[in-house]
C-alpha cells in the first residue's frame, strides 16, 4: 500500500468513526495514531507519543485560549451586558425595529471581549430579548437577532475560533485580530441593514420606535464605559505591539475580575463556577488538539496534503472558482460538524492548496489571512445554519414560546446579507487586509 | 454536533462520588495554575513598564504551565461528558443503540488516554536522564512531564468508568 492510499485509509476511517458519536478528537488520533505506525513503524509511533503531546502543548501563544476563555467568562458575570444593551438602544432606539437592531450592537460589543459566540448570544439574550418581547416584537424577529448578532463574536477578537486557525496555520495572531475587523463591521451593517429591511417588508414584526430621551441616553452612557477601557487597554495594547496577546489577556482577566469584584458580583461559588467551566471547554478544545495533532503529524508522513495541493495547483481552475468550491464544501461540512473541529480537522489538508494557488498575486502571509477572514466567516454561517445551528440553539433554550422553526425563517434575511458579504471579501481581499497593511 | 449535557450525577455510588471530586480538585488546580500564570504575566508587564524589570523567564514559565493546566482540565471534560461528538448520523438510533455508541467511545479515550500517560512518563524519565532543562531558566524539562501524567491518567480512569456504566448498567442515561 502506498503512503498515499494509507493517507486515504486513515482519512475515510476518521469520518467513518466520527459518523458513530466517537469523539472528535479520538477519531482524528486513532486513525492518524494507526497510519503513522503503518508509514514509519510501532517503534516510530511510542518514540513520537513520547514527547508529542508535552510538545503540542507548551507553546506560549496557546495560552492565549484559557485566558481569553476565563476573561469572557468573568466579564459574563461583571453586569456588563444589561449596560451595554441599554447604551445600543438609546443610540438605535429611534428607528424601527431598533431594538432588534440594538441587540445586534451589543453583541458585536460583548463580542469584542468575549471568545465565544455562543456566550455571546447566551448572554445579551438573557436581557435583550424579554424587553423586546415587552415591547411586542415578534418572536421569529427577536430570537433570530440575537442568535444571529451573536456568530460576530466567532469572528471578531478575541475569537477562540480565530486564535486556533493562527495557531495552527502559524500566523502572527495580532495580525489575524487586525484582520478580522473590517469583515466583522460589514457584518454588523449588514445585520442593521437586515433589520431595517425586513420590518420595511413585514412591519408586523416590530412595534412603531419611540424617541430615547437624552437621559436615557447619558444614563446608559455613565454604565458602559469599562467596557470601552478594557477593550482599549487590552487591544489597543495588542495591536500598539507594546504587549503580546498573552499579556493583553492576563490583563483583560484581571481587569474584568476587578470589574465584577466592585459591582459585587463577585463571590467564591462565581469564581470556582468560571474556572470550571474554562476548564471544560478549554478541556474540549485541547482534546481536539491532541487528536489534530496526531492525524497531522500521519498526513505529514503520507504526503497528502502536498499532492493534493500540487494536483489542484495544476489543474488549471480558476482560483476563485476554487475558493468558492471550497467554502460550499465547508457550508455543507458545517452542516453535521461542529465548526471548531471542522478547522481543526480540514485546515491542515486546505491551507496548502490555498497557499499553492495564486490570488490576485497575494504574497503567502496575505493570502493566510484573508483565507482564515472566509473560513471563520462560514463557521459564524454554520451557527445559524439549519438544521443545526448551535447559537438557534441556544436560543431556543432561552425563549421556550418561540418554536425552532421560526427562528430559522427569521434567519433567511441575515444569511441573505452573509451571503453578500462572502462573495464581497472574496473578490476584494482587500477589504480584509487594509487594516493589517496600514497598522503593521 | 451538540454537546452531551449529561451529567453522572445520577449515579451517587461512593467510587463516582470519589472520581467526580478529583475531577473537580484536577479542573480547580489547572484554573489556579491558569490564575498564577495570568498574575505573574501582569506582574511581568507591570515590571517591564514601570522598572524596566521584566520577570526573567516569564514566557518559560507559561509554555510549561500550559501545558500542566490542560492536562489537569482533561479529566473535568472527560467526566461532564463534554467532548465535541457528531450526532448527526445517529440522530434517528434508538437510546440504547447511542448509548452503547457511547460506551464504546469511552472505552476508546480510556485506552489512548492510558497509552498516553505511559509515553508522557515514559519521557519525562528519559528527560530526567538526560537532564533535558529549558533554555532560560534552566527549569528540568521533567518535572511539567511528570506533572502532566496525573491528569492523563485521572483522565482514563473516568473514561472506564463510564464505559463501564453506559455498556453495562443500561438505567443510566434514562434515569
Amino acid at each position: 500500500m502506498s503512503n498515499l492510499n494509507i493517507g486515504i485509509g486513515v482519512f475515510v476511517m476518521m469520518l467513518a468513526l466520527m459518523a458513530i458519536r466517537i469523539p472528535i478528537g479520538l477519531s482524528m488520533f486513532i486513525p492518524g495514531a494507526l497510519g503513522y505506525m503503518l508509514i514509519a513503524s510501532d517503534t516510530a509511533l511510542l518514540n513520537h507519543l513520547k514527547g508529542a503531546v508535552y510538545a503540542r502543548l507548551s507553546v506560549y501563544d496557546l495560552s492565549v485560549i484559557p485566558l481569553f476563555m476565563l476573561m469572557g467568562a468573568f466579564a459574563m458575570h461583571g453586569g456588563l451586558s444589561k449596560a451595554l444593551f441599554e447604551f445600543s438602544n438609546a443610540i438605535l432606539g429611534r428607528f424601527k425595529g431598533g431594538m432588534a437592531m440594538a441587540g445586534v450592537l451589543a453583541c458585536a460589543a460583548f463580542g469584542s471581549i468575549s471568545g465565544s459566540s455562543v456566550a455571546t448570544t447566551a448572554t445579551i439574550a438573557q436581557v435583550a430579548y424579554p424587553e423586546m418581547r415587552k415591547l411586542n416584537y415578534s418572536g421569529r424577529l427577536a430570537t433570530a437577532a440575537l442568535a444571529t448578532g451573536g456568530t460576530m463574536g466567532i469572528l471578531l477578537p478575541p475569537s477562540v475560533t480565530l486564535m486556533i486557525y493562527a495557531i495552527i496555520t502559524e500566523q502572527n495572531i495580532t495580525k489575524m485580530f487586525l484582520a478580522a475587523y473590517a469583515p466583522a463591521l460589514l457584518a454588523a451593517i449588514g445585520y442593521l441593514l437586515a433589520i431595517a429591511i425586513y420590518v420595511r417588508l413585514y412591519p408586523e414584526h416590530a412595534p412603531e420606535p419611540s424617541k430615547p430621551t437624552r437621559q436615557e441616553f447619558l444614563r446608559a452612557a455613565k454604565n458602559v464605559w469599562p467596557i470601552g477601557l478594557i477593550f482599549t487597554l487590552v487591544f489597543g495594547g495588542i495591536y500598539g505591539g507594546i504587549f503580546t496577546p498573552t499579556e493583553g489577556a492576563s490583563i483583560g482577566t484581571a481587569m474584568t475580575f476587578l470589574i465584577a469584584t466592585l459591582r459585587g458580583n463577585m463571590s467564591l461559588p462565581i469564581l470556582q463556577k468560571s474556572l470550571l467551566s474554562t476548564a471544560q471547554t478549554s478541556g474540549m478544545i485541547f482534546m481536539i488538539f491532541i487528536g489534530a495533532d496526531m492525524m497531522n503529524a500521519c498526513l505529514a508522513l503520507s504526503q497528502l496534503p502536498n499532492e493534493l495541493a500540487g494536483s489542484v495547483a495544476s489543474a488549471q481552475v480558476s482560483p476563485v472558482l476554487v475558493m468558492f468550491s471550497i467554502m460550499l464544501f465547508y457550508v455543507i461540512l458545517g452542516c453535521v460538524m461542529d465548526e471548531m473541529s471542522m478547522i481543526l480537522l480540514t485546515v491542515p489538508v486546505i491551507f496548502p492548496v490555498i497557499i499553492g494557488l495564486d490570488f490576485y498575486g497575494l504574497p503567502p502571509s496575505d493570502k493566510a489571512l484573508w483565507f482564515g477572514v472566509l473560513i471563520l466567516m462560514v463557521c459564524e454561517i454554520g451557527m445559524i445554519f439549519p438544521p443545526v445551528g448551535l447559537n438557534v440553539y441556544i436560543m431556543n433554550g432561552l425563549a421556550k414560546d418561540v418554536p425552532m422553526s421560526e427562528t430559522y425563517k427569521g434567519v433567511i434575511p441575515f444569511l441573505i446579507s452573509d451571503a453578500i458579504r462572502m462573495v464581497l471579501l472574496i473578490a476584494f481581499p482587500g477589504i480584509t487586509l487594509w487594516l493589517v497593511h496600514r497598522l503593521t | 454536533m451538540n454537546f452531551s449535557y449529561f451529567y453522572m450525577t445520577t449515579s451517587n455510588s461512593f467510587i463516582h462520588q470519589v472520581i467526580g471530586r478529583l475531577c473537580q480538585i484536577s479542573a480547580s488546580i489547572g484554573g489556579l495554575v491558569l490564575v498564577a500564570l495570568a498574575l505573574m504575566t501582569l506582574a511581568s508587564v507591570i515590571g517591564r513598564a514601570f522598572f524596566s524589570s521584566p520577570i526573567q523567564g516569564d514566557i518559560e514559565l507559561v509554555q510549561l504551565g500550559c501545558a500542566v493546566c490542560v492536562a489537569c482540565f482533561l479529566p473535568y471534560t472527560q467526566f461532564q461528558r463534554a467532548n465535541i461528538i457528531v450526532d448527526f448520523f445517529t440522530d434517528k438510533c434508538s437510546d440504547k443503540t447511542k448509548q452503547f455508541l457511547d460506551g464504546f467511545g469511552a472505552l476508546l479515550i480510556g485506552l489512548c488516554f492510558s497509552v498516553l500517560a505511559w509515553r508522557l512518563a515514559v519521557g519525562g524519565l528519559i528527560n530526567k536522564e538526560n537532564g533535558e532543562t529549558s533554555m532560560l531558566m534552566s527549569i528540568p524539562v521533567w518535572i511539567p512531564y511528570l506533572l502532566m501524567v496525573p491528569g492523563f491518567v485521572l483522565t482514563a480512569i473516568v473514561s472506564f468508568v463510564q464505559s463501564i456504566d453506559l455498556l453495562f448498567n443500561r438505567s443510566q442515561e434514562s434515569a
